[in-house]
């Protein structure tokens, strides 16, 4: 009988051997950077709110940064990840705060929207810091603390706020927070320590 | 100290903001929690996608090798092994036809082509098939 002579084949296995080996160290970089993406974003997201204020444009920016990182360095080691993503959030923040900016700039020309959104849109952080009624991060539990700080981070400088809350709330190192920043390390130290005279001056009586 | 030098030990006020910004980041709500899920998702399906086209788009010569292997280890493993008559060979026409990677199924299912092209299979069916009386077609 010829089936002895034969040789059986299992099509599935042989030639699928090597893919399946690059399949699954690919399924491994991406449960990787999901992982990555499930420590950050809620971090993300609150830095993001502290920045812009509003729940809706740092959910926005938080999103693009995680597709942004996906596709520019999703290939990239994971080591690398962090700078690399508060570099794209930070700059997506000061993309959507410059748009802010310029729209401001255009309501305020415009005499019918002057006087409705000069208050509304660029709010001083220290008048809101009593003010009860704003979104519903802050009714839920964030505190009176919170919104202390955030006011007094919402009245510094914008590049001394990234260097603050990189540095002391995500822990990033100095070299880190320079490439999140794009900016020489000097520059980071710098920043962050006028950043934390200012709050002391700001905060230290409160707290 | 300088004032514009960081200083090397947290005071007060780092250490005290980021105790409340840590409280913080644990109270943010369902919904933003939900949104920021969906764009982790996206995020995660976009590097997926990345991935997969590249590893699709690549030639893969190791498949191109291991169809060699095969094709060599059925041409050559029943002549090492066979004892008894020698069965049907392969032409050298039909090389180019299995070496093409597409043709897997041809190569699984080599004993049935050789059992197609076995002539004495061919002979015994033919005079089987033929009517009694009748000579057996050639």
């Amino acid at each position: 009988m010829r089936g002895s002579d034969t040789l059986v084949l299992n099509r599935s296995a042989l030639p699928a051997k090597g893919d399946w080996r690059r399949e699954d160290l690919a399924l491994g970089e991406i449960r990787e950077l999901e992982r990555f993406l499930a420590s950050v974003e809620q971090r993300a997201f609150r830095i993001a709110r502290i920045a812009l204020r509003t729940d809706d444009d740092a959910l926005d920016v938080v999103q693009d940064a995680m597709l942004q990182l996906a596709q520019r360095y999703g290939q990239r080691p994971s080591a690398e990840w962090r700078p690399l993503f508060y570099r794209i959030l930070q700059n997506r923040i000061r993309d959507y705060q410059r748009r802010r900016q310029v729209r401001n700039r255009i309501f305020a020309w415009l005499p019918s929207f002057a006087d409705k959104d000069e208050g509304a849109t660029e709010p001083d952080p220290l008048e809101q810091v009593g003010d009860p009624g704003p979104g519903v991060v802050e009714q839920l539990a964030t505190g009176e603390a919170m919104k202390l700080l955030e006011g007094a981070l919402g009245a510094l400088p914008a590049r001394q706020q990234e260097a603050f809350m990189l540095r002391n709330f995500e822990g990033l190192d100095v070299a880190q927070t320079a490439t999140a920043m794009g900016c020489s390390e000097g520059s980071v130290k710098t920043h962050y320590s006028r950043a934390v005279h200012t709050l002391r001056a700001q905060l230290g009586e409160a707290w | 100290m300088n004032a514009d030098q960081e200083p090397e030990v947290p005071g007060d006020i780092e250490a005290r903001s980021k105790a409340v910004f840590d409280t913080s980041v644990d109270e943010v709500n369902a919904r933003v929690r939900s949104r920021l899920t969906q764009a982790r998702f996206a995020a995660v399906a976009e590097l997926e996608r990345r991935k997969r086209s590249r590893w699709q788009g690549i030639p893969a010569p190791a498949t191109g090798l291991a169809t060699i292997a095969i094709v060599a280890a059925l041409v050559v493993g029943p002549l090492i092994h066979r004892t008894g008559p020698v069965g049907p060979t392969l032409a050298d026409e039909d090389m180019p036809i299995l070496l093409d990677t597409d043709n897997m199924e041809m190569i699984e299912n080599m004993e049935f082509y050789a059992w197609l092209d076995d002539d004495t299979l061919d002979d015994d069916s033919a005079q089987q098939a033929a009517q009694p009386g009748e000579p057996a077609r050639s």
